[in-house]
């Protein structure tokens, strides 16, 4: 695998995602990735393709004879589907939040360390998913810590290194169980801005992870 | 044959019993159409052509054409039906979801852009997003519906142009290179919405086979998709 690979979302990811598989939490951090991601884009069509083709060949299921004639009224007493609200951009600490993160809640900035600050993300409809924006002084180390489940985080602003690759903004980092425990290190002088989602909580291991976890409830 | 498929632009009643037979099949003895529906799955030639869904949902874009409609709906409905209850929606639910699907086609006919993929995929994400969507209504959560292709305008680049090529044949195509064993992990990825490990369970294989049977599959199917003939 080359580092570049690192960086985008992976085969089973974008599957997922495709057909509606992954949790909202992680869907958005994909949404936000793939607005700026032309070759992650063109990998989801793949899927989606495969997705239709699929769909093509499954079997049919029993359905309700009156069914077409249901829609037909529905479609005679002209309903017009809910109107999407306009929603104003968000900002994070001054920093405008991607579009595609419209309609979430964004809690309280907290401190778990003086240079290292987490705010939670609220996506709406599914607020137990564990969604964080986190703020990275340069320089920091973010505790190591393996992973119960799949992770993904989109570079914001800043930028960081895990020993496998650079990341810069615009990149996507994923992680999953069979990834060994790492250590993301903030690079520059920038601080780092990232959007993160985890399927399960974290298995931190270190001390600060320990600290960690049960402070920021992921 | 010939005399089959030149009667059928516009009629075509093979779906009317939910069979999702095309129009090919009517040609076929009934020991054969028998021999294709055991085939399940792996009955490609059961699916109705990709040029028909195109064409009925030209005229339910141009002309509001309900019979053109009937036969998307015949066609679509009982495997979105399918997919529903093997992705775990409850049977009470079924109907509705495929009901707001089938309502959301007729509206957003005209907005179909063939550019962007085939019929079968476009009614795959407007699907996708209605159960997405669907769930999350669970929640009790006043929702911002999800647009279809999830509002990624692509560039009119040279990728697009390349994804314009991807035509549904080819899918197909590149999806009957798949060994079976792989496939059919990959069609439990795609519609039971469970993890794999459930998956391992219910196919009775070790979870590291599953694992490894899916992500070879999605790497042929990207890299057979990525090299456009």
């Amino acid at each position: 695998m080359t580092a570049s690979a690192f960086k985008h979302a992976s085969d089973e990811t974008l599957q997922r995602y495709a057909c509606g598989n992954l949790k909202p939490g992680l869907a958005l951090v994909m949404r936000v990735h793939l607005a700026g991601c032309l070759s992650c884009r063109a990998n989801l069509r793949r899927f989606e393709a495969v997705g239709g083709a699929l769909l093509d060949n499954l079997p049919p299921a029993a359905i309700s004879p009156a069914l077409l004639e249901k829609i037909f009224a529905r479609i005679d007493a002209g309903d017009t589907p809910r109107e999407a609200r306009p929603t104003p951009v968000l900002t994070a600490d001054g920093f405008a939040l991607p579009a595609a993160m419209a309609g979430c809640k964004i809690g309280p900035w907290r401190f778990v360390h003086p240079k290292l600050r987490w705010a939670r993300v609220e996506v709406p409809g599914a607020e137990t998913d564990r969604v964080i924006l986190l703020k990275i002084a340069a320089g920091f180390a973010a505790p190591a810590h393996g992973h119960g489940g799949l992770e993904l985080t989109q570079v914001l602003a800043g930028g960081f290194t895990d020993g496998r690759a650079q990341y810069e903004p615009g990149d996507l980092v994923e992680a999953d169980e069979s990834l060994d425990d790492h250590e993301p290190r903030v690079t520059g002088d920038e601080d780092c801005l990232c959007l993160a989602a985890v399927e399960k909580p974290l298995r931190i291991r270190s001390l600060l992870g320990r600290l960690f976890q049960p402070l920021m409830g992921i | 044959m010939t005399a089959v498929r030149a009667e059928s632009p516009t009629l075509d009643f093979a779906g009317v019993f939910g069979l999702g037979l095309g129009r090919r099949d009517r040609a076929l003895t009934a020991k054969g159409r028998a021999r294709v529906r055991a085939q399940g799955e792996e009955a490609t030639a059961g699916a109705a052509r990709a040029e028909d869904l195109a064409a009925w949902l030209d005229c339910v874009a141009r002309n509001q054409d309900r019979d053109a409609f009937a036969r998307l709906h015949r066609h679509f409905a009982p495997k979105l039906a399918t997919w529903m209850a093997r992705a775990g929606m409850s049977h009470a639910h079924i109907e509705d979801v495929v009901q707001d699907c089938m309502v959301a086609v007729w509206r957003k006919a005209p907005l179909y852009d063939p550019a962007h993929g085939g019929v079968s995929t476009w009614i795959f994400t407007i699907a996708r997003n209605l159960r997405i969507d669907h769930s999350r209504r669970k929640a009790n959560r006043e929702m911002l519906p999800l647009s279809d292709w999830d509002d990624l305008d692509d560039q009119p680049d040279g990728e697009s142009r390349v994804l314009a090529a991807e035509s549904e044949t080819r899918v197909r195509r590149a999806l009957e290179q798949l060994p079976q064993e792989q496939k059919q992990v990959l069609i439990q990825a795609y519609f039971a919405d469970k993890p794999q490990s459930d998956i391992a369970r219910e196919l009775g294989l070790p979870l590291g086979t599953v694992k490894s049977r899916l992500r070879l599959a999605l790497a042929k199917l990207r890299v057979l998709l990525e090299d456009a003939p």
